[in-house]
């Protein structure tokens, strides 16, 4: 769990997304709240990006 | 001597539709559970004000019931807000038959001592500073006085102020602690029923009182969110970058409640995004200038509302939310004002947004007019002070159309689609104005 108040939680999201270049699916937001799932939905991105 | 310093605790929805939404609409619940959680200040300063030989019981009550169980004090000082004073004034009831000295005081208590004075053998009006301690004595020296005025000045400076006796919340279950840096404001809105009402003007704690405080409140609770107590913090500029300056080191995190202001200083808002605010709340009030006319003596709030959008995305472009806050039923609103306001918060990626019913609070400017004008439902409905709850006769639709348009403005800005989306609004000024 990533141990944060809501709000830094979408700064991490925010900082993620742009220092990946991705936007996660808006109605994953609510689910990430674990560092597994922000890297497995980034993951899935940038694979889907290549592929 | 053996003293219990009871909070009237809890939020209050008497209208059944509402109350039903209540509980369903995620942002509402989560509000009013941060509501609920929050202690009486007032009364952790009541404890310190109480001679040291006195053994002091600090207890939150949410609804008291006949069967509600009385604990054996000596004296009881009891504080409540107007929605649930009927309740306070039936504990007191119940005390006073079990032969305990029983004291009123607080906000409500302070605007209607005449309604309260038969339920208490002592009532206690504005601050308990320049109050309690001879009370206190008083009571045991068996020459209780009925009336007593505490402070409406001066209430941060020596010989009165005191620090309020956090260690007797440390084993709370909720995790947030509240501190006051000042009391009253200056805005002067006619529906303002906070502690503007029990204050001669604006008074404004030193920022070493404060750093003192929040040290305290951090020596008994691990990490806090804190919450400060106040109407309108950044009302003295110079105090507010004296304050965020001093309280950066801490490392804490915490809300309070501004005006727009706020918004007109650079300096200001770096400073208070680096000292861990996480968000203001702010009474916009009306979405536009035309609901906003009278609403204070100087039309401050009309005047600065066509740059209401402006402001707020400046406020989070530095990390800090908004919760934005609108009151319905304002003379100039019409039914379509439900509309206009769902659209302004969908324009202005507020993250949060409180939406309350105008509420004319016993003895405010807006209670004495609506009065003076036959508006008023009934001659008495403190239960209904809920700011949810109608009670008076709208100017400008029916009562009817009042509590339906609240109903819909609910279910539209308070769901989990437009949750997300204020949320990705916040994301989007996030990674626009910060580097990674």
């Amino acid at each position: 769990v990533l141990g944060v108040d809501s709000l830094q939680g979408l700064q991490i999201l925010a900082a993620v997304e742009k220092r990946f270049g991705i936007r996660l699916p808006d109605e994953e937001l609510i689910r990430m709240r674990t560092i597994g799932a922000i890297v497995a939905a980034v993951a899935q991105l940038r694979q889907e990006s290549v592929s | 001597v053996r003293i219990g310093l009871i909070a009237m605790s809890g939020v209050r929805v008497r209208n059944p539709e509402l109350a039903r939404l209540g509980v369903t609409l995620p942002q509402f619940v989560s509000r009013g559970q941060v509501i609920a959680s929050l202690p009486s200040l007032g009364l952790l300063t009541v404890a310190a004000l109480t001679p040291h030989d006195c053994e002091v019981v600090y207890r939150e009550i949410g609804e008291v019931t006949p069967d509600t169980p009385l604990e054996s004090f000596d004296l009881v000082g009891i504080s409540s807000f107007t929605a649930q004073i009927d309740e306070a004034y039936a504990l007191a009831d119940r005390y006073r038959a079990a032969g305990v000295l029983v004291v009123l005081g607080g906000l409500h208590v302070s605007l209607m001592p005449d309604e309260a004075a038969p339920h208490a053998d002592a009532i206690v009006l504005y601050g308990a500073e320049g109050a309690w301690p001879a009370l206190v004595e008083d009571a045991r020296a068996g020459r209780l006085r009925p009336r007593y005025e505490g402070l409406r000045s001066g209430v941060f400076e020596a010989p009165h102020y005191v620090m309020p006796r956090f260690d007797l919340i440390a084993d709370r279950p909720y995790n947030r602690m509240t501190v006051q840096t000042s009391r009253g404001c200056p805005l002067n809105c006619e529906f303002c029923a906070a502690s503007l009402r029990i204050t001669s003007s604006f008074q404004q704690k030193p920022v070493d009182k404060v750093i003192g405080e929040i040290q305290a409140a951090l020596a008994v609770r691990r990490q806090p969110f804190f919450e400060l107590a106040d109407d309108n913090t950044f009302v003295n500029k110079k105090w507010g970058k004296a304050f965020l300056r001093a309280v950066e080191p801490l490392g804490i995190r915490w809300f309070t409640e501004s005006d727009i202001s706020l918004a007109d200083d650079d300096e200001m808002l770096r400073l208070l995004a680096a000292s861990g605010c996480r968000q203001v709340l702010i009474g916009l009030e009306s979405p536009d200038a035309a609901g906003l006319g009278g609403l204070d003596p100087n039309n401050w709030k009309q005047r600065r509302s066509g740059r209401y959008l402006e402001a707020i995305d400046r406020i989070q472009s530095h990390g800090i939310t908004v919760n934005g806050c609108f009151i319905l039923g304002l003379d100039s609103h019409t039914p379509d004002v439900f509309e206009r306001v769902r659209d302004f918060v969908r324009a202005s990626g507020l993250l949060e947004v409180q939406v309350t019913v105008q509420t004319p609070f016993p003895a405010t400017p807006l209670y004495h007019r609506l009065r003076r004008e036959g508006r008023l439902l009934a001659e008495r409905y403190w239960d209904k002070c809920t700011l949810f709850d109608v009670t008076y006769q709208p100017k400008g639709m029916s009562v009817d159309e009042l509590e339906s348009g609240l109903r819909w403005l609910f279910g539209e800005i308070y769901n989990e689609r437009e949750f997300l989306r204020r949320k990705r609004h916040y994301m989007e000024i996030f990674k626009a104005t910060t580097s990674t």
